[in-house]
């Protein structure tokens, strides 16, 4: 695994100590403006520990180390530098956290960036464990957290109900971090499971080609599978919309088998793939993939152009889908659509917020 | 016309009407006061700022050097309890943290608290009969020194007053682009439809 994460020593000494000199400079401007979140302010103090020790110790260091782990603290520097611009869509960012918690002890800070076109629009970038195991074996640093690194469009920021693509590449962090794919592949290997991919196409490749693309397929799969768990229709909708006539690749399985998985998993059907997953989770020790929304009646409040009085966990992220199919069986004249769009996502941003607000009131205490 | 006591507005609160008083979140009770209700500074700001541009347009001549009106502004963002500063001299847009809807029959006069006044903050707004959104709130510091707002603090209220008729909020088909909103938005002046026709009268001019 350290072998993969140390690739193949490419840099010149002189550009691996300018990208970090640089970033100092970069991460000590970010520094200066200091985030609401105190976990992310601890999470910059300690990767900016981290870049200046490997400056200062730049000389006894192995290049490769310094490369590799410069390049992840550039990435971790876009996320960092895209949670300062102001742009975060925050209030689905809260809906995450909360499905977070449920899923790990460790402390996870999500932090976003934001993209400018559609073709790789939402992603998850991982912050390898190397890193930090390297981190703290040649910094010393401990990170007492994790980043979750998500990208979204910016023109998406304040259009929640368009941001639900985020609880899928949340379903890639979590992979990644209980390593439930990988898991999986222990339980059932790859040639053992006929994903839909597996048609004449694929047969002129290798094993190791067809391994890989099995592997990408099943994580696809599991982010499908845990976007749908919260979020439900909304997320299989705005899949549809979004990607819908995407043929199968190397990365990803086709949109219409990836739908009709999030269709069995929603009707609560037996599927394989599904089960597999399922398995792995259990003997992984961690919950299992199920229903964890309630679709709240939003049609009085929205109906009325007021926000809906959000009253459980459940429900706020069952918001996401009533509020999707609200919007969709409206009869709207091509006047009214846009309008409506905006207002109906204020209307889910600030039940979201609210619920925030309230939450927060009365877990301080009463006024004394 | 009447001028709500606090009995009716925590009537009108409590209505199931969907035509009634609608604040959301109403965090204590106590925000209503005798012949008013406490509203609570909201948590997105749009913060004026100096360009290469000597003067804000509110022509709309179509021209390649028109900026438009929201590039003379930053946004920024707090959250709840945490502080923003408004500096002497400054036109900072936003919102209030309640969601508010008025009935077809009422308006609401927003003011500063005292409070906020005796720091050179004033307020003064009004609110239309069957608004829906979080209120705007033009903030003008006019004291010399800077003053630290809270997130979610007091700093206005708002009069409620009755009506005799019902009236239509989305009149005229030019007023929705203030319906619904939960952040500050930028004037609008610039996009004003008179605005051609004065254009056209200055071009005339003798």
């Amino acid at each position: 695994m350290l072998t993969k994460f140390l690739r193949q020593w490419g840099e010149s000494i002189l550009l691996t100590k300018t990208n970090l000199q640089l970033l100092s400079g970069k991460l000590e401007k970010i520094a200066e403006t200091p985030y609401f979140s105190h976990d992310l302010n601890q999470y910059l103090e300690q990767l900016r520990v981290v870049t200046e020790r490997l400056l200062s110790d730049f000389n006894i260091l192995p290049p490769g180390i310094t490369e590799a782990m410069t390049d992840q603290i550039w990435i971790a520097t876009k996320f960092l530098s895209g949670s300062t611009s102001k742009k975060i869509p925050y209030e689905i960012v809260h809906c995450l956290k909360k499905s977070l918690e449920q899923w790990t002890d460790k402390k996870a800070i999500i932090t976003t960036a934001v993209t400018q076109e559609k073709g790789y629009s939402f992603y998850f970038q991982g912050m390898p464990q190397d890193f930090y195991s390297l981190a703290a074996a040649y910094t010393g640093v401990n990170f007492t957290g994790e980043l979750v690194q998500l990208a979204f469009p910016e023109i998406y920021q304040h259009r929640p109900l368009l941001n639900v693509a985020l609880y899928h590449e949340l379903g890639h962090f979590l992979d990644t971090h209980h390593g439930i794919v990988n898991k999986s592949l222990l339980m059932i290997p790859y040639d053992e499971l006929a994903l839909p991919l597996q048609n004449n196409d694929f047969n002129t490749l290798t094993d190791q080609q067809k391994q890989e693309i099995a592997t990408h397929h099943r994580r696809e799969y599991f982010a499908d599978i845990f976007a749908a768990s919260y979020s439900g229709n909304a997320y299989k909708n705005f899949l549809k919309e979004f990607a819908g006539n995407n043929p199968v690749c190397m990365t990803h399985p086709a949109t219409e088998d990836r739908l009709k998985l999030i269709d069995l998993f929603l009707s609560k059907q037996q599927n394989e793939i599904i089960s597999l997953f399922q398995n792995a989770l259990t003997t992984l020790n961690l919950i299992k993939l199920e229903l964890a929304f309630k679709i709240p009646d939003v049609t009085e409040a929205f109906s009325n152009t007021r926000p809906y009085s959000i009253q459980n966990e459940k429900e706020l992220h069952g918001i996401f889908e009533a509020s999707a199919t609200y919007l969709n069986q409206l009869s709207l004249n091509s006047d009214e659509e846009i309008d409506t769009e905006r207002v109906i996502n204020n209307l889910v941003e600030k039940s979201i917020r609210n619920s925030m607000t309230v939450d927060r009131w009365r877990d301080c205490g009463p006024i004394t | 016309m009447d001028l709500l006591h606090r009995e009716r507005i925590a009537e009108s609160i409590k209505s199931p009407e969907t035509d009634s008083l609608f604040i959301d979140p109403l965090l204590e009770e106590s925000q209503i006061g005798s012949v008013s209700l406490d509203l609570r500074l909201g948590y997105d700001f749009l913060v004026s700022i100096l360009t290469r541009k000597p003067s804000i347009e509110t022509s709309t001549a179509p021209n390649h050097s028109h900026r438009g009106i929201g590039s003379y502004f930053q946004e920024t963002r707090r959250e709840l309890g945490e502080t923003f500063v408004l500096y002497p001299n400054q036109v900072v847009l936003c919102t209030t943290l309640e969601y508010v809807s008025l009935p077809h029959n009422m308006y609401a006069d927003i003011l500063s608290r005292s409070s906020y006044t005796r720091l050179g903050i004033p307020l003064n707004t009004m609110v239309q009969p069957g608004f829906r959104g979080c209120v705007p709130l033009e903030l003008f510091n006019h004291g010399n020194s800077p003053v630290e707002l809270v997130i979610g603090s007091r700093v206005c209220q708002a009069r409620f007053f009755e009506i005799d008729i019902a009236v239509e909020y989305s009149q005229n088909n030019n007023i929705r682009k203030y319906f619904g909103h939960v952040r500050p938005t930028v004037s609008s002046a610039d996009s004003d439809n008179e605005m051609q026709k004065l254009r056209n009268i200055s071009a005339i001019l003798d």
